[in-house]
């Protein structure tokens, strides 16, 4: 799955699977996620709730609870995540990787005043002394468009949209490389979202930082990222550039999300999302396709490349499509269900 | 399906520690419904059971240690130990019971009442229950017996009196919130007599709580009664009751210790077992922990 | 809980915080007024007439109507009762609680003498059982070894199982009579303070460790200790700055309806060790039916309860900027 070299790659996810042990089983909520990022990119990752992109963003910096399991590779700038100890992460949160959380309005200590929180992060990971900490705090208010007479306030007295301006501002206050940023405009009206976006959009770009923009909503993805990966059950089933894929979308699932919207005509996906712990066989969507084939319940689909740097996981796509290319290996010994059959890819 | 994950999540860190501790406490709620079930058995047949008469004094054999006539030694008077801890249990475990029926009953009346008509009545009845919660709860008891003197009727009277509050407070807390849901609204609509709904409708969903209140709050009265009586205040001697056997001990401490230590450890057995028991309803009824600490 | 925001807030929260204080204290205020019908009515409890007792009391077995008379009269129990609360209240409110029907001392003056030891005696036993239970409750509820979790719970669990009074035998029978190490009765020292102490201290910790340990096992679980790891902090930052502010809010309210387990326990510590506080003097009273010295007392103790418990409402207020705008119940 390389891409052109032209910048250089910064994270690189390579076969990720992380499961969740349960007492009601193995929870698998991401599975085999491979996608890169360049910097200065913005990456979208779109998906229904409960499909496992807060469970991958919270990955990459190993925020999980202690019954998930991780496998795989993240690569970051060289390095693998999970082979760092514990104090060395530490040094990559929120310094080089920063992450907003869902729902702004329970990830801040309600005793604590916003000023003091952001003023924390500068004391505590620069020594900065505490009242350069608290002008720094001030001057990241003010960029995200906070009056900084507020800095003493609580979090209960702000609104969803300015809270979440006040998220922004504590994932960049060390101006990361990377922002993982988990549903940003989650319950926000239409004007705020924008804004929010805005605010985003402007201060990543201007450090030419990258960012994991994950969402539900494609409006947002449309209007912000430079590529898209479309999430289903815990599975990758689509990623490319956006312009390709939203103006050209192959898996089903896609086609059916984009038609959801408003402007393409509100239709809605029939069914119910797979359980994690038993998901379909075969291909994860096929229950809820209407471009069902007979084998795509017993055969799981692998994500090819269909056409340039634009893959999917689909065999109704792939049968209906025309040049569909081989897929580049990755790690050889993964086996992948059900390619025996079928015989034309690696095994 | 989000519930997948987040559930996950969530079982994550105590799964471990939950299991264990849930199963410890399942099997410590089995031994105190069990111990209870041994003092009940007691209480009941005490005159069967013991094996010397509990006033009996013996003059010429006080202050034995265990030994075959005498399973648990006698105390100053002779008087064997072992028969006075078991009628002991009567007394005890008698006014536990009375004294928790009768403050359940009034409390739980007056906080449904309180908490589904409301207005004035509820405020007046709310302002009582924080004046007598203002009272810390033994000294109002202390002045009750007191003025009343010493006896079985004026610890079970100023018990009443003092605990009461509680229950109306934590049913009135109940009934306020069931008063809320849709289905108190709609049986309302179907048939409007107050008192049908309150007993058919609201009461069953407040009893839950109730009842491990109660069990907690029999623990409370044990301790309480014996309080009193070492005091001097409750159950006076010759009757045998755990806290005064305690404070007739007290001056033989340094030579015969088990004088004071047999009763007090009934004491705390008992008190054990019935907040034992309480864990393990309230486990099954699935509480908070942050709750459970806060009933006590 | 989306307020709208306004430039005035700042003086919203000012102005809030006294109308809090005020709140409370115009509630305080009509308890403690339940508290002295309360306490004046509960002298009619007593059976017999009480102009009677008070004349056995000051007379003697030998009784003539006469002075059951001139003790009517003195005592103003000629007023219809309504009329007599309201001139005991009165005198309440010019500090006058009576004399001591024995030995005619003033009775708020004697509370008054009693009053220090009380507190030291309180005060001490406070700070014992938060040694006790914090440590205990924190590291409990951090422990990754459920064993070791479990067997502090356990142990807390013993602990509020004790009698108080039986608890402050054993440690008299340990440490006084077999150890040496501690007097078992009396007053002055340190030495003298430490049963006593220990005694309130032990059965008031287990409930603390109990509910400290629930309470930050709960607090551990919220969304904001992860956005706190999620900067970079350590954990020790994360538990410390985070995790412990929130937590030990529910324990400070405790506090508060503890005071009243400390001041009842007090009585019962101060009667086994011969404390001499205000518990001792109420028991004593009770014993000797002095009971205008019962009922001063009692009134006392419920005052400074109610007082006591404003003050840690405040003092809660203060801790949690969230409930300061939560005016009603």
């Amino acid at each position: 799955m390389s891409v052109s070299s032209l910048s250089t790659q910064l994270l690189s996810v390579e076969n990720l699977n992380v499961s969740f042990k349960t007492s009601k089983g193995l929870v698998k909520a991401n599975e085999n996620i491979s996608f890169e990022i360049k910097e200065g990119e913005i990456f979208g990752l779109i998906g229904e709730t409960g499909c496992g992109k807060t469970t991958l963003g919270k990955a990459l910096l190993r925020l999980l609870s202690n019954n998930a399991r991780i496998e795989g590779r993240i690569v970051y700038r060289g390095k693998n995540i999970l082979s760092l100890s514990e104090k060395e992460m530490r040094s990559l949160r929120g310094k080089e990787i920063g992450i907003m959380l869902q729902d702004p309005s329970i990830c801040f200590n309600p005793v604590l005043s916003v000023g003091n929180q952001i003023a924390e992060i500068y004391r505590y990971h620069e020594g900065m002394r505490k009242k350069d900490a608290e002008k720094k705090a001030s001057e990241m208010l003010e960029l995200v468009g906070i009056d900084s007479s507020r800095k003493s306030e609580y979090p209960h007295q702000f609104s969803g949209g300015m809270l979440q301006r006040v998220m922004i501002a504590v994932a960049l206050a060390l101006k990361p490389r990377l922002l993982i940023a988990d549903e940003p405009t989650k319950g926000l009206d239409p004007e705020i979202k924008l804004q929010i976006l805005e605010i985003i959009a402007k201060l990543v770009r201007k450090e030419n930082s990258s960012m994991i923009l994950i969402t539900h909503d494609l409006d947002v993805a449309t209007k912000l990222t430079d590529r898209t990966a479309v999430m289903y059950a815990g599975e990758i089933v689509e990623i490319g550039k956006t312009t390709t894929v939203i103006s050209d979308p192959k898996h089903p699932y896609t086609f059916a999300l984009l038609h959801s919207l408003p402007e393409k005509g509100l239709m809605t996906v029939l069914g119910q999302s797979p359980s994690l712990i038993s998901p379909p066989s075969g291909c994860r969507y096929h229950p809820r396709c209407s471009n069902q084939l007979a084998d795509c319940s017993k055969i799981h689909p692998e994500l090819l490349e269909h056409v340039d740097d634009h893959f999917v996981r689909c065999l109704f796509s792939e049968k209906s499509s025309k040049n569909v290319k081989r897929e580049a290996q990755l790690i050889p010994d993964t086996p992948s269900p059900g390619c025996v059959e079928v015989g034309i890819w690696h095994c | 399906m989000i519930e997948n994950i987040k559930m996950a999540e969530k079982l994550s860190m105590n799964e471990k520690r939950l299991s264990l501790w849930e199963f410890g406490k399942n099997r410590l709620a089995l031994f105190g419904i069990l111990f209870i079930a041994i003092l009940c058995f007691l209480a009941l047949f005490a005159p069967y059971i013991s094996p010397n008469d509990p006033f009996a004094q013996k003059l010429d054999e006080r202050l034995l240690g265990p030994c075959h006539e005498y399973p648990l030694g006698t105390d100053e008077f002779g008087r064997c130990i072992f028969s006075r801890v078991i009628y002991g249990t009567r007394i005890s475990l008698g006014i536990g019971i009375l004294v928790v029926a009768a403050t359940s009953i009034a409390g739980t009346s007056l906080g449904l009442l309180s908490g589904y008509k409301g207005g004035l009545f509820d405020e007046i009845l709310m302002r009582g229950v924080d004046v007598m919660l203002a009272f810390p709860n033994i000294i109002l008891a202390l002045m009750i017996a007191g003025l009343l003197g010493a006896g079985v009727l004026s610890v079970v009277l100023s018990l009443s009196l003092t605990q009461w509050p509680v229950y109306a407070r934590l049913v009135r807390g109940q009934v306020l919130s069931l008063k809320k849901r849709d289905f108190v609204e709609a049986a309302r609509a179907l048939r409007p007599s107050n008192i049908y709904i309150m007993r058919k409708h609201i009461l069953p969903n407040c009893m839950e709580p109730v009842i491990v209140l109660g069990t907690l709050e029999i623990a409370h009265v044990i301790i309480f009664a014996s309080a009193l009586s070492f005091l001097g205040l409750g159950i006076q001697p010759p009757t045998p009751e755990w806290g005064s056997m305690l404070k007739s001990g007290i001056p033989y401490l340094r030579t015969y210790p088990h004088l004071c230590f047999i009763p007090g450890l009934m004491i705390m057995l008992t008190v054990f077992a019935f907040n034992f028991a309480a864990d393990g309803l309230r486990a099954s009824l699935g509480q908070s922990a942050k709750q459970e600490v806060l009933d006590r | 809980m989306k307020r709208p925001i306004s430039e005035n807030d700042r003086n919203v929260r000012r102005i809030s915080m006294w109308k809090y204080i005020a709140k409370r204290l115009a509630m305080v205020l009509v308890v403690i007024a339940g508290v002295t019908l309360v306490s004046f009515f509960a002298m009619y409890l007593a059976p017999g007439d009480p102009a009677e007792l008070i004349a056995l009391e000051r007379y003697g077995q030998d009784l003539d109507a006469s002075q059951i008379e001139s003790v009517r009269e003195a005592e103003g129990l000629n007023a219809p009762v309504y009329f007599q609360y309201f001139i005991w209240l009165d005198h309440l409110l010019h500090l006058d609680l009576g004399r001591s029907i024995i030995t005619s001392d003033d009775v708020l003056e004697e509370i008054i003498l009693k009053l220090p030891a009380t507190i030291e005696l309180t005060v001490a036993g406070l700070l014992i059982s938060l040694l006790i239970a914090l440590p205990i409750g924190i590291l409990s509820a951090l422990q990754k070894n459920a064993l070791l979790d479990n067997c502090c719970a356990f142990f807390s669990l013993i602990g509020i199982s004790i009698p108080n009074f039986w608890l402050g035998i054993l440690l008299i029978w340990l440490f006084s009579l077999t150890l040496h190490i501690f007097p078992s009765y009396g007053y002055g020292s340190l030495s003298h303070l430490a049963l006593p102490a220990l005694t309130l201290g032990i059965s008031m910790s287990s409930i603390t460790a109990r509910l400290t340990r629930a309470s930050l096992m709960e607090v551990m679980e919220k969304e904001y200790i992860l956005a706190a790891r999620a900067r970079g902090f350590d954990e020790y930052t994360v538990v410390l700055r985070h995790a412990l502010k929130n937590a030990l809010l529910p324990v400070v309210t405790f506090a508060g309806m503890q005071l009243g387990y400390l001041l009842g326990g007090a009585v019962i510590v101060e009667t086994i060790f011969s404390w001499p506080g205000i518990g001792k003097l109420l028991v004593d009273s009770i014993f000797a039916r002095d009971f205008s010295m019962v009922q001063g007392c009692v009134l006392f103790i419920a005052v400074l309860f109610s007082l006591s418990s404003l003050a840690v409402d405040i003092l809660y207020a203060v801790l949690d900027p969230r409930i300061r705008y939560d005016m009603y119940d």
